[in-house]
């Protein structure tokens, strides 16, 4: 891809990527990931509500 | 804002016939890089007809400007424009592009997107090199992020192909 080989960087940042989080992503269905994908989301939303109590 | 009914609310726009584009982390999911977003990013097609459509969806789940107490409802003449709509709703939050960067509409997207299923109905995607040129110009620093597994992902997808 012509956007890859013109960046170093992003070449370096590609190998750095675990493909087996990419691989395991891709078994599921697109609405599997999108579902999960959200419902991850709401999750983070929750944990940013906390406070430290003591 | 709970983003676990934004499927459901996908689901009420294809109901509804409405005709889009999925773009953004949500497309980026569905092509499957493993992102997490909380928001549906679309941009609709600008006819009197689609904006109706979407707007009698929308409306009922109380869509309002994202960030401001005034509660504003969209508005036709806003989804007929350029700009961008955040909007928040009962559903989640769900942004309105009428154009992405300039005269990049619907119809500029249509040749560079592509049809998932969707239960009976298809849901248009851009396409994921697409996507990866669109994060690479916005160029902020979540999309700089964001390339690199976009482009691993379209590597598996090809090798698995």
């Amino acid at each position: 891809m012509q956007l890859k080989e013109s960046d170093p960087e992003l070449i370096a940042a590609v190998k750095d990527v675990d493909l087996t989080l990419i691989d395991a992503w891709l078994e599921l269905t697109p609405w599997e990931r999108a579902a999960r994908c959200f419902d991850m989301a709401d999750g983070i939303a929750e944990l940013k509500t906390w406070r430290r109590v003591g | 804002m709970a983003s676990s009914r934004l499927i459901e609310l996908l689901d009420a726009l294809l109901a509804a016939e409405a005709e889009f584009v999925v773009i953004g982390g949500l497309a980026a999911v569905l092509h499957g890089a493993p992102l997490v977003t909380s928001d549906i990013d679309i941009v609709h097609r600008r006819t009197p007809e689609n904006i109706a459509r979407i707007l009698g969806v929308l409306l009922p789940l109380h869509a309002r400007a994202r960030g401001d107490r005034r509660v504003l409802p969209p508005t036709e003449s806003a989804l007929a424009g350029r700009g961008h709509i955040l909007l928040d709703s009962d559903w989640g939050a769900v942004d309105l592009l009428c154009e992405i960067g300039d005269g990049q509409d619907y119809d500029w997207l249509l040749p560079r997107s592509e049809l998932i299923g969707r239960d009976e109905r298809s849901v248009r995607i851009v396409s994921l090199p697409t996507l990866i040129e669109l994060k690479r110009a916005a160029n902020r620093p979540k999309d700089r992020m964001a390339i690199p597994l976009l482009l691993a992902t379209l590597e598996a997808r090809t090798r698995d192909a």
